[in-house]
C-alpha cells in the first residue's frame, strides 16, 4: 500500500506534462537571466553572477536545472510513447515532422545554452557545433552561420537561443497537446523540486582558459563518439539516420517497427555507456584517465553550493582587471609571489584548485590542493597545458625523478642485471634484495616523494615535485603561515611563498649531500660520518641528521658567489624529455663550455632554439643581438651568459646578478701533446670525498623505514661504512673517448645475500665511480700528485718508492691498507700495482683504471720527476713533446722500466 | 487565335513564395561568404625578429626554423577546436585528442587525419615585416 502510494506521489503526471512545466519555467528564468548577462562578455558576466549576485545566481540554476528537466523529461516522454506504440495515433503528417524538429531543437537549445557559459569548453563547443554543421553538404556553411555566426562572436547563438528555438519548442508543444500550460498541481511541484535544485546546486561553470575540454553531461557520448572517428560527417549521417527513422516511423509496418524501436533503443543504451566512459574516464586531452585522477580535473555535475539569498552586500568586488575568483574576495591582498604568478591575473584556482565560484569558505576550500606541485597533482597544477605541461612531461623522464642510475648500479652489484645501461624508474621497485636496499637506503632522494605539509622542507623532507627546487618561504611567508596555523591571520597579513626560478644551493643540499656529495664538496665539506668525533684543527659542523661535516676546501666558483644554477640549466636539472641512464648522460654543462680555448660556441637571442630560453629572455628584455653560451654537448643556451664582441665570455650569477668573466683555458691545458688526453676536471680538481669500502647485511630483526613508501618495516639493510677522505680523485680511462677523468670509490662494497634470501651467498665488488668533483681549484695539481701518486694512478694509499741500482731504475709499492682477502687487493685500491684490473672495475662499462701499459707510462714521468722539479725547462720541454726530451736525455738520466 | 494561357492565383503564389525563398537564401548566403571571405583579407604582420620554434597567436601559429618560416591554422582539421601549444614541436587538440606536428601541420595523432592548413605568409621587403593573411595557400582572395 505504501509502495503504491510513493509511486502515486511521484508519478504526479506525465513525462510529457513534466517536460512542459520545466520548459516554461526555463523560458521565464532565461528572461529573468537576461538582465544580467552579457553575451559580449559571457564568461565575465556569469562570474559576477555567481560572484557577486545571489539572486541572479538563483534564477540561472533555475534556468539549468529547469532546461535539465526539460531535456530528460521529454526524452522520456518520447520513450513513453515509442512504448506504447501511440505514434501511429498522429495521422498529421505535418504535425509528426514539427515533433521530430523540436528534437533537433531541443538538442540546439541545450548545446547553445552550454556554448552561452563563454567558459573554454563552451567556445571550443561552439567550435565544434560550426564545424559539424558545415560539414552538411550544400547548406553546411549557411546553416552554420544561421545558428552559430560567423567567427567568434557568440550574438547569433545568443539571438537562436532566447528567440527561435525557445518559440520553435513552443510551438512543438502546443501544436500537439493544443496549450502551453500545464496542470497548475504539476506546475507547482515541478517548480518546487527544481526550486530546491536550484538552492542547493550551483549551475556549472568552468574556467575561461581551461585546457581540460569537457562537453555537457548530454553531450559528451558525441564527444566520445568523435574521438572515436577521424570523420565527424559521420556523427552528423547518423542524426540525420536518426531523426529520418523516427519520422517514418509511424508508416512502417508493425513487425517493422517494433524492430525499428529496439534498434533505437540499444543506440539510446550504446550512447549512454558512450556517456558514462567520457564522464568517468576521459581528462585532459580527452585522454584515458583512472576515475581518481579524473576527480580532481574533472567538472562535476552536482555542484553542492547552496544560495545564500540573505547575504549581506559587503563582500568586496574584484577590481575589473583582476581574475574572476570568489578566493580573491577574501584573499585579495595576498602579497609575496612574483609578477610570474600574479594571483590578480591568474587566479589562485590555477594552482590550489578549489571552487572559484563559491562564496563560502567551506565551499570555496572544497578540494582545494594545500600543496600544488607534487607529482600526484602536478598535472592538475604546474603541469596544466596552459602552463608547465611539456617541463612536467621532461621532469618525469628525469634522473631526479627516475633515479635510474642509482638502482643500475644497486642491481648490478646485487646481481639484479647484467648491464649497468639498463633504464628503470623509481616507482617501479619492487621487493627483491636491491630493491628492498634501494627502498631502505636510497629510495628518498628523487621528486616523486610528496611535499605534505606547508612550509620549507625540512632536511629530511625531500622531493616534492615542483617545490623541491621552486617554491619558498622567506621569514615573512613563514610567519603568515604560522599565523594561519594558528588562526590569528587576517587578510591583509597574507603573504604567500615564492615561485621562482631563483633556486638557492639549499634546495639542492639536502638529497645531494648523499652518494657522491658535490652539494657539500662544492661548498668546501667533506664528510666524516654520523656522529663522528670533531677535529679540533679543522673547521667542523653538525648536519640535521647528526653527520659531521668538515671543511676542506670550496670549489673555486663557489668562492666566486656562483650557485649550482648558475652553471645547471633547467635541461641539466629537470631533464630533457629523455629517460638517461646515468647522471654524465643527463648533464650538457661541460667547463669548456665557458673556459674554451678556440672559438666560442654561441647564439644570438634572437634565434634562441627553445621557448624556455626566449621565455626567460623576454623576462630579462634582452637585446635580440646579444649573444649567449651554447652548451657544446647538446647546444643548450646558458641564458645567464653573454659574450661580447671580442669574444669573451660573461656570467651573470642568477642569484646575486654578479658579474664574472670567464677566463678561457690556461696555455698549459693545450700546450703540446702530453696532456691533451685529460679532462679538465683530471687536473683541477681539489678533492673528493673517498670512502674506502662498506659492508651491507640485512637484519631481520631490526626495525627500519621504507623510504619510497613512507611506512616502517620489522627489517631493513643496514650498511656499516668505512674510514673516508678528501683527497684528489683517483684517475680513470674513459674508454669511449681515451680521456683522462676523475674517479672515485662508487661501490666498494661486500654484501651478505644470505642475510635477506638463503643460498645467496655474499659478493663483493670493487667499483669505482666517475665523478664530478665539485672542487675545482684555479691551479691544476702539481705534476707529482698524478706521476709520483699510487692514490691517482688507482693503487691506493702508501708508498711508491722509485730506487736505481745501476743504470737501471725500479719503482716498489706499499700499502697503507691490508690487503682485501676477495681480491687481495689493499682495501683502498683501484688496480693492481702493476697489474691489469680484472672487469668489472667501475660503475659505468666505459669507465677503467689505467692498464699496465699506461701505468709505466705515467711512473716513467714519475721517474724523472725524481730529479726534475716540476717547473724546471726540461719538463716544460717534456709537456711539449715528450719523445724528443727523451732522445735528449744524458746518461745520468735512469729512466724506469 | 492563340489561346491564352491563365496563371492561376495559388500557381502564382506558390512561385512568388519559391522566388522569395530563392533569393533570400541567395542574400543569406552572400551575407555568410561576406563574413567569412573578409577574415581571410585581414593582414598580420610580424617583425623580423620572430623566435625559432612556434610563435603561437590565437587563430594561427608561426614555425621558424633555421631556413623558413611558415603560418599555420589554429583550427583542429578533425572538429574546428582550437589546438594549442603542447611542447616545441607539437600542437594540442584538446577537445578529442588530436596531435599536430608543428613543422609540417601533420598529424602525429588521431582522430584527427588531416594536416593542418597552412595560411599565406611572405616577407614585405618594403617595410621588413612577415605578413600572414588567413587565406588557404595556394588560393587568392
Amino acid at each position: 500500500m505504501r509502495l503504491q502510494k510513493l509511486k502515486k506521489l511521484l508519478q504526479f503526471d506525465t513525462a510529457g506534462w513534466i517536460a512542459s512545466s520545466s520548459l516554461l519555467i526555463c523560458a521565464v528564468s532565461g528572461i529573468l537571466l537576461a538582465i544580467p548577462y552579457d553575451f559580449t562578455k559571457a564568461h565575465q558576466s556569469v562570474s559576477e553572477i555567481l560572484l557577486y549576485n545571489p539572486a541572479a545566481s538563483l534564477v540561472r540554476n533555475l534556468h539549468y536545472w529547469s532546461a535539465q528537466l526539460f531535456f530528460i523529461f521529454s526524452i522520456l516522454h518520447v520513450y513513453d510513447h515509442l512504448s506504447k506504440s501511440t505514434e501511429t495515433n498522429i495521422r498529421n503528417r505535418r504535425k509528426w515532422l514539427i515533433l521530430c524538429l523540436a528534437i533537433v531543437f531541443l538538442g540546439y537549445e541545450m548545446i547553445s545554452g552550454f556554448i552561452l557559459k563563454g567558459d573554454a569548453a563552451g567556445i571550443q563547443a561552439r567550435r565544434i557545433l560550426a564545424s559539424l554543421l558545415e560539414s552538411v553538404p550544400f547548406f553546411g556553411k549557411l546553416l552554420s552561420s544561421a545558428f552559430i555566426g560567423v567567427g567568434e562572436n557568440s550574438q547569433i547563438v545568443y539571438i537562436q537561443h532566447v528567440a527561435t528555438g525557445t518559440i520553435l519548442l513552443f510551438i512543438a508543444v502546443y501544436d500537439h497537446v493544443k496549450t502551453i500550460w500545464p496542470k497548475r498541481k504539476s506546475w507547482i511541484i515541478v517548480f518546487l523540486i527544481i526550486l530546491i535544485l536550484s538552492l542547493l546546486f550551483r549551475a556549472p561553470l568552468g574556467q575561461a582558459d581551461s585546457a581540460h575540454i569537457k562537453g555537457p553531461w548530454f553531450f559528451v557520448g558525441i564527444q566520445e563518439m568523435l574521438h572515436l572517428t577521424s570523420h565527424p560527417a559521420y556523427i552528423i549521417i547518423l542524426i540525420f539516420l536518426l531523426l529520418t527513422v523516427i519520422y517514418f516511423l509511424p508508416q512502417f509496418r508493425k513487425n517493422y517497427r517494433i524492430l525499428t524501436k529496439r534498434i533505437l533503443l540499444g543506440t539510446g543504451i550504446f550512447y549512454l555507456i558512450m556517456t558514462m566512459v567520457a564522464l568517468l574516464f576521459r581528462g585532459e586531452n580527452w585522454e584515458w584517465k583512472s576515475w581518481s585522477e579524473n576527480k580532481l580535473s574533472g567538472e562535476q555535475l552536482l555542484i553542492f553550493d547552496p544560495v545564500d539569498l540573505f547575504t549581506s552586500d559587503t563582500l568586496k568586488i574584484i577590481p575589473e582587471n583582476q581574475r574572476r575568483e570568489s578566493c580573491l574576495i577574501c584573499h585579495a591582498s595576498m602579497k609575496g609571489l612574483s609578477e610570474s604568478h600574479n594571483p590578480a591575473v591568474m587566479g589562485c584556482v590555477a594552482c590550489h584548485k578549489g571552487d572559484p565560484f563559491a562564496t563560502g569558505k567551506s565551499m570555496a576550500h572544497r578540494n582545494m590542493i594545500l600543496v600544488p606541485g607534487n607529482f600526484s597533482n602536478v598535472r592538475q597544477t604546474c603541469g596544466t597545458q596552459n602552463c608547465h605541461a611539456d617541463i612536467t612531461d621532461r621532469m618525469q623522464q628525469s634522473l631526479m625523478t627516475t633515479q635510474s642510475g642509482i638502482i643500475a648500479v644497486d642491481k648490478f652489484v646485487f646481481g639484479e642485471t647484467a648491464s649497468l645501461n639498463d633504464t628503470f624508474h623509481i616507482q617501479n621497485l619492487g621487493h627483491s634484495a636491491a630493491d628492498t636496499h634501494l627502498r631502505n637506503l636510497c629510495a628518498g632522494c628523487h621528486l616523486s616523494m610528496e611535499k605534505t605539509k606547508t612550509g620549507n622542507a625540512e632536511w629530511l623532507e625531500r622531493g616534492g615535485g615542483c617545490n623541491a627546487c621552486h617554491l619558498h618561504y622567506n621569514d615573512q611567508a613563514t610567519e603568515s603561515m604560522k599565523r594561519m596555523q594558528a588562526k590569528t591571520s587576517v587578510a591583509a597579513e597574507e603573504i604567500h611563498p615564492t615561485i621562482d626560478i631563483q633556486v638557492s644551493n639549499d634546495r639542492c643540499l639536502s638529497c645531494h649531500s648523499r652518494s657522491g656529495r658535490i652539494s657539500l664538496s662544492y661548498e668546501g665539506w667533506n664528510e666524516r660520518g654520523e656522529g663522528a668525533a670533531k677535529n679540533g684543527s679543522a673547521q667542523t659542523k653538525v648536519l640535521p641528521d647528526n653527520r659531521v661535516v668538515e671543511f676542506v676546501q670550496a670549489d673555486v666558483h663557489h668562492q666566486k658567489g656562483m650557485a649550482c644554477i648558475d652553471c645547471h640549466t633547467s635541461y641539466d636539472l629537470m631533464g630533457d624529455g629523455k629517460h638517461h641512464a646515468h647522471k654524465e648522460d643527463a648533464v650538457s654543462v661541460q667547463c669548456v663550455d665557458c673556459h674554451t680555448t678556440g672559438k666560442v660556441n654561441s647564439i644570438a637571442v634572437s634565434s634562441l632554439p627553445d621557448k624556455e630560453s626566449q621565455m626567460i629572455a623576454w623576462l630579462r628584455k634582452a637585446d635580440p643581438k646579444t649573444k649567449v653560451v651554447l652548451t657544446s654537448k647538446d647546444q643548450h643556451p646558458l641564458m645567464n651568459t653573454r659574450v661580447d664582441s671580442l669574444d669573451r665570455i660573461f656570467l651573470t650569477d642568477k642569484l646575486s646578478g654578479k658579474d664574472h668573466e670567464s677566463k678561457p683555458a690556461a696555455s698549459v691545458c693545450t700546450k703540446g701533446k702530453g696532456h691533451s688526453r685529460l679532462s679538465c676536471e683530471a687536473c683541477h680538481t681539489a678533492w673528493v670525498p673517498q670512502c674506502i669500502g662498506c659492508h651491507n647485511t640485512f637484519e631481520k630483526e631490526t626495525a627500519g623505514f621504507d623510504l619510497l613508501t613512507g611506512k616502517t618495516t620489522k627489517s631493513t639493510w643496514v650498511e656499516f661504512a668505512g674510514n673516508s677522505f678528501a683527497e684528489p680523485p683517483v684517475l680513470g680511462v674513459n674508454s669511449a673517448t681515451n680521456q683522462v677523468v676523475t674517479t672515485m670509490p662508487g661501490m666498494v662494497m661486500s654484501i651478505d645475500k644470505e642475510s635477506f634470501e638463503k643460498e645467496k651467498g655474499k659478493s663483493f665488488h670493487r667499483l669505482y665511480a666517475p665523478t664530478s668533483g665539485h672542487t675545482t681549484q684555479r691551479e691544476g695539481r702539481s705534476c707529482k700528485s698524478c706521476h709520483n701518486d699510487p692514490l691517482a694512478i688507482g693503487f691506493g694509499r702508501g708508498e711508491l718508492i722509485y730506487s736505481v741500482a745501476g743504470n737501471k731504475g725500479s719503482w716498489s709499492f706499499e700499502p697503507r691498507f691490508e690487503l682485501n682477502p676477495n681480491d687481495n687487493l689493499p682495501e683502498d685500491a683501484w688496480t693492481g700495482f702493476l697489474k691489469e684490473a680484472q672487469p668489472p672495475s667501475a660503475t659505468r662499462d666505459w669507465l677503467r683504471p689505467f692498464n699496465v701499459v699506461e701505468q709505466k707510462r705515467i711512473l716513467e714521468v714519475g721517474a724523472c720527476l725524481n730529479c726534475h722539479d716540476e717547473k724546471s725547462k726540461v719538463m716544460d720541454q717534456a709537456l711539449g713533446n715528450y719523445e724528443q726530451t727523451l732522445k735528449r736525455r744524458s746518461r745520468k738520466c735512469v729512466l724506469s722500466f | 487565335m492563340q489561346k491564352q494561357k491563365n496563371i492561376s492565383r495559388k500557381i502564382f503564389i506558390r512561385s512568388l513564395a519559391v522566388f522569395s525563398f530563392g533569393f533570400m537564401s541567395w542574400i543569406w548566403y552572400r551575407i555568410s561568404s561576406f563574413q567569412t571571405e573578409r577574415e581571410s583579407r585581414i593582414e598580420f604582420r610580424h617583425g623580423n625578429d620572430i623566435p625559432l620554434g612556434i610563435s603561437y597567436f590565437e587563430k594561427y601559429y608561426l614555425i621558424r626554423t633555421e631556413n623558413s618560416l611558415r603560418a599555420f591554422s589554429t583550427t583542429c582539421t578533425h572538429a574546428g577546436c582550437r589546438i594549442g601549444k603542447n611542447n616545441e614541436n607539437s600542437l594540442q587538440c584538446n577537445c578529442h585528442g588530436s596531435r599536430f606536428e608543428a613543422e609540417t601541420g601533420k598529424p602525429l595523432k588521431g582522430p584527427a587525419i588531416k594536416p593542418l592548413q597552412e595560411f599565406e605568409c611572405r616577407f614585405d621587403e618594403k617595410t621588413g615585416q612577415w605578413v600572414v593573411k588567413l587565406q588557404p595557400i595556394g588560393k587568392t582572395t
